[in-house]
């Protein structure tokens, strides 16, 4: 018989057994009585020299190899029944589990689609990407790119790879007879790359050696995304002619879905070669290829770093200082700080894991008293204390693996409000799947956490004095010392944990709060924007730039359901977190260096910007056409640099220069706006306006004031542009209330993300709070009742229950205030308009606390108030 | 009544199940009495481990059983010796030899020595 055949004959055998054995009483006392005994004194002593038939049996089954699976069955069996008769404790327990372990599951997820996740390319996990490093600059900012004579040395140079591959990332203007133009992201790259990778087309064909020769008629391959949402999988689309930048392109194939190298482009383009008069300091190649059998990163990596220092001395003024690294596809994709963030999101889900741990650990320990009984008749009946270990493990193990499949819709549920979330706030979107790995970690931790939380108390359980704790009727397994104190830090850590966390989560709320309200100065109502970038090779000179967009301004200001159309250099809300600035000087104090100048943010403005944003001009007048040209140099400057640079002083009329924006005329001051929030970290500081003319540029914005729903107007929009350049690309297209809202996406998913994890940190410590105290009274219910007949009120048994549970509480909260205090100054860089210790922030968090704590203690503390001292005292 | 009876050494039990399977096939009441005999009393075989260790035997592959009537029409579970059983049976009484000849050599020797 098979070990899985006995197993299945498990019933059958266990009848067996007990045949055997009653053939052998039988026989026994068949002999006894033949020797003249009478039959009860004989089947006392056949019984007798068997020993107990049940301790027998249960010896039988541990000498057949399959007990541990049976055992298993019927511990499953006994903890199911187990958790079925005190369904309250199991929910408790389960919901607290499934809480942290969803949390984990969520943020794995997402860790495991960033960090782990790689494009479904074959054998990608033996393609290895050549890194330029700048010694000089560390390792933290990689220079990335080689120059192509140094990819030319290294694919001579290195061995450890079959096949090195150059490309590099160009953004194109596209256009055809489908659609409007639209900016594309291309990758130039050499040929046969894609089906040496095994990324072979799925239709077409790849980039030959012949396609990147010099004077090759273009060709170019499409994204599976181009392909699908452009050309609807139209099959004739191989062979149509496109324009890329002006450039006639012929498309010879489409990619297979997901094939990416890095970022996700549209288009792949040939990289042309040879480049004879490429310099190495013109570094702008992306580096990769598929490792020689047998070898791994770290080898190739070292023989990269060997040919990059032969490099160094064979061409020391290029390319002194320049290391190389090979990295995997991740390795060289993921940038160090998404990293970093999401490796502390991970740590931080895990210790909310090991606080769910605790709690439970902390519950059975509880437990552990009223169970006592039980484990000493276990062992009275011939349970070996690993027996009852085991039993006890699988109980926690149960209840953990229960908490993981609720757990699992949480996470899936979580999963789906972050995907909501990532599109609301503009982040775009998270390649997510529940692949192997997710699976693999789900049930690790939802076996894991059974078996951490359950082994304390199991080990306790088990050790049982036999004799006390039948005699004493439950008493026995009390509380020592040590597990009152393990169980007093175990809440004092989650209270802090927890007060950390919704500091932190209050804080970020405020400042969004805060951003959200900012007034921007202007009205983001019934706003349509779009960015357009006029292509160098059309737009060379600032003539051609004007008069762009001169012409559709005027034709954008003719749309019926238009108000007034204005272009600008940015919008409200956007631009660098760290302002750009400018040196400038007052006519009359001209100061000769460059460096002592005062500094000013600038912003490039067409005619009727003020008109269109709806911003207040406290002095003066709006641009006209008429500014910035010769003779006509004007600018305009808000209420901070009025304050800052004229104060008291009427400024109109007086001539400002600002270096290396434009002409170097005086231009003279006709207008004082009033503040405009360019972004949130820009707020106050003084600003120049200057007139397009007078500062042209190829990268504009265009806003429009409209009379309709903004949306509505944008296909207008683009055939306005149409109109004018039909190869010319429109972007950002939206609405400025939506403009304003992604620009704040970062901060509404750091307070959602902390306020997620402050709930869930809350809800645990309340929860362990609150099955500490009610375990307290449980403990103490003989105290409080001999404490009731002896004169005690219930006011005052409540209060002793009450406060015994709040000076753990408080403790906790005082450790939390004083961590917050170093958390605080990390989110300072973060924060908008909310200072750290921002004391609306804590009196509210600290309330919050308190009365969570006062629920979690005063409940149980009731019941202890209410224990009628006959009804306990007899019940004992 | 127990001190003229001395414990069964750890490990024997299994080859004195060996030894009296290896006779011909039997069920465990008639092990358990055959092994009283032989041993004429002087050995406690405990019946309550005599089962547990039939089936360690039977699991390992040592011993196989078949349900067969006995004599009185009542069916039985009967042992009997494997190949395998057989081939442990043989080189475990040789060692258990070994380990008589070398134990009582060593009692020889000190008693002689200690006086």
């Amino acid at each position: 018989m098979k070990w899985w055949q006995r197993l299945f004959r498990r019933r059958k055998q266990e009848e067996e057994l007990e045949k055997e054995l009653r053939f052998h009483l039988d026989q026994h006392t068949a002999d006894l009585i033949a020797q003249g005994l009478d039959p009860e004194e004989a089947r006392r002593r056949a019984r007798l020299a068997i020993g107990g038939p049940e301790q027998v049996k249960e010896q039988c089954r541990d000498a057949r190899g399959t007990r541990w699976l049976g055992d298993l069955a019927q511990d499953l069996r006994y903890a199911g029944r187990m958790w079925r008769q005190s369904p309250g404790f199991t929910l408790f327990a389960v919901c607290g589990l499934a809480l942290a372990i969803g949390a984990n599951t969520a943020v794995f997820t997402i860790v495991n689609a960033v960090l782990f996740r790689t494009p479904p390319i074959p054998g990608i996990d033996r393609i290895g990407f050549v890194t330029g490093i700048d010694m000089a600059h560390g390792n933290e900012e990689p220079l990335e790119v080689l120059s192509y004579p140094d990819y030319l040395d290294f694919k001579e140079r290195l061995k450890s790879f079959e096949y090195l591959a150059a490309y590099q990332y160009r953004p194109v203007d596209m256009s055809d007879d489908t659609g409007f133009p639209e900016r594309y992201l291309a990758v130039r790259i050499t040929a046969n790359t894609l089906s040496v990778l095994g990324g072979k087309p799925l239709r077409g064909r790849d980039l030959e050696p012949a396609d990147t020769q010099s004077g090759a008629p273009p060709v170019a391959i499409l994204s599976h995304r181009v392909w699908e949402i452009r050309y609807n999988k139209d099959e004739s689309v191989i062979g149509k002619v496109v324009f890329l930048d002006g450039t006639p392109f012929t498309v010879i194939g489409v990619t297979a879905p997901g094939m990416r190298m890095g970022l996700e482009n549209d288009l792949w383009l040939p990289l042309v070669t040879p480049q004879p008069q490429s310099s190495r300091e013109n570094r702008d190649l992306l580096v990769f290829g598929r490792l020689a059998g047998g070898i791994g990163i770290s080898q190739a990596s070292a023989e990269a770093v060997a040919v990059a220092s032969q490099l160094e001395v064979e061409y020391p003024a290029t390319n002194k200082n320049i290391s190389a690294e090979v990295r995997d596809f991740n390795g060289a994709f993921i940038n160090a700080q998404i990293r970093q963030i999401l490796q502390a999101l991970w740590g931080g889900v895990g210790f909310v894991i090991l606080i769910a741990c605790a709690n439970v650990a902390n519950l059975l320990l509880g437990r552990a008293m009223i169970r006592s009984r039980e484990m000493a008749i276990r062992a009275a009946l011939g349970a070996g204390r690993l027996r009852v270990i085991r039993q006890l493990l699988t109980e926690s193990v149960l209840l953990s693996v229960m908490a993981g499949v609720m757990g699992a819709f949480l996470a899936y549920g979580g999963m789906r409000a972050f995907e909501a979330a990532l599109a609301a706030t503009g982040f775009g979107k998270l390649d997510w799947a529940v692949d192997r790995n997710v699976l693999l970690y789900l049930a690790a931790i939802s076996i894991g956490t059974g078996v951490v939380f359950g082994l304390a108390p199991a080990l306790r359980m088990s050790r049982i004095d036999l004799s006390g704790a039948l005699k004493e009727g439950g008493q026995g397994a009390g509380s020592g010392v040590r597990r009152r104190l393990l169980s007093n830090i175990l809440v004092g850590a989650e209270v802090a944990l927890s007060v950390v966390l919704l500091m932190g989560a209050g804080l970020m709320i405020r400042s969004m709060v805060y951003a959200g309200n900012m007034n921007l100065g202007v009205n983001t109502e019934r706003a349509l924007t779009m960015r357009l970038d006029l292509p160098p090779s059309k737009y060379q000179g600032p003539q051609q730039q004007v008069s762009f967009f001169q012409e559709l301004t005027s034709r954008l200001n003719s749309l019926p359901g238009v108000e007034t159309a204005a272009i600008m250099s940015e919008l409200p809300s956007s631009g660098p977190s760290r302002p750009v600035t400018s040196p400038f000087q007052i006519e009359g104090s001209p100061i000769a260096n460059i460096r002592d100048r005062p500094r000013t943010t600038v912003l490039t403005i067409g005619p009727g910007y003020f008109r269109c944003m709806q911003a207040q001009l406290l002095v003066g007048r709006e641009f006209t056409e008429l500014d910035g040209a010769s003779g006509h140099e004007a600018a305009i400057i808000n209420q901070s640099f009025a304050d800052r640079h004229s104060p008291g002083e009427y400024p109109l009329g007086k001539r400002i220069r600002v270096d290396d924006r434009g002409t170097e005329a005086w231009a003279t001051i006709v207008g004082v706006a009033a503040d405009i929030v360019q972004n949130r970290y820009s707020e106050g500081l003084p600003r120049v306006y200057l007139p397009f003319r007078q500062n042209p540029d190829r990268f504009m914005v265009v806003a429009a004031r409209t009379r309709v729903e903004p949306a509505s107007l944008a296909p207008t929009f683009r055939q306005s542009v149409k109109d004018l350049d039909a190869n010319l690309p429109v972007f950002g297209l939206r609405s400025l209330a939506d403009h304003v809202s992604a620009t704040n996406a970062d901060m509404r998913l750091f307070s959602m993300v902390f306020t997620v994890l402050a709930i869930i940190a809350l809800a645990l410590a309340s929860m362990g709070l609150y099955a500490v105290i009610s375990q307290s009274v449980n403990q103490r219910t003989r105290e409080m009742a001999i404490r009731a007949a002896m004169g005690a009120s219930g006011t005052r048994l409540w209060r002793l229950m009450f406060f015994h549970g709040m000076w753990r509480f408080t403790i906790g909260l005082v450790i939390g205030l004083a961590l917050s205090f170093a958390v605080g100054g990390a989110l300072r860089s973060i924060l908008v308009g909310v200072s750290p210790s921002d004391p609306v922030t804590y009196l509210l968090v600290v309330s919050v606390l308190t009365i969570v704590a006062a629920l979690a203690c005063g409940l149980p503390a009731r019941r202890a108030a209410r224990s009628d001292p006959a009804a306990l005292l007899r019940f004992e | 009544m127990k001190s003229t009876k001395s414990d069964l050494p750890q490990g024997t039990l299994d080859l004195l199940i060996l030894k009296v399977v290896a006779l011909g096939p039997v069920h465990g009441y008639a092990i358990a009495q055959r092994l009283d005999q032989v041993s004429r009393g002087v050995v406690q075989v405990p019946q309550g481990s005599l089962y547990p260790a039939l089936h360690r035997l039977e699991n390992r592959g040592l011993l196989a059983a078949d349900w067969k009537a006995t004599e009185t029409g009542r069916e039985a579970k009967f042992y009997r010796l494997t190949r395998e059983g057989r081939k442990q049976l043989e080189t475990e009484s040789q060692s258990w030899q070994r380990l008589i000849e070398a134990v009582g050599l060593i009692l020889n020797l000190s008693e002689g020595g200690a006086k």
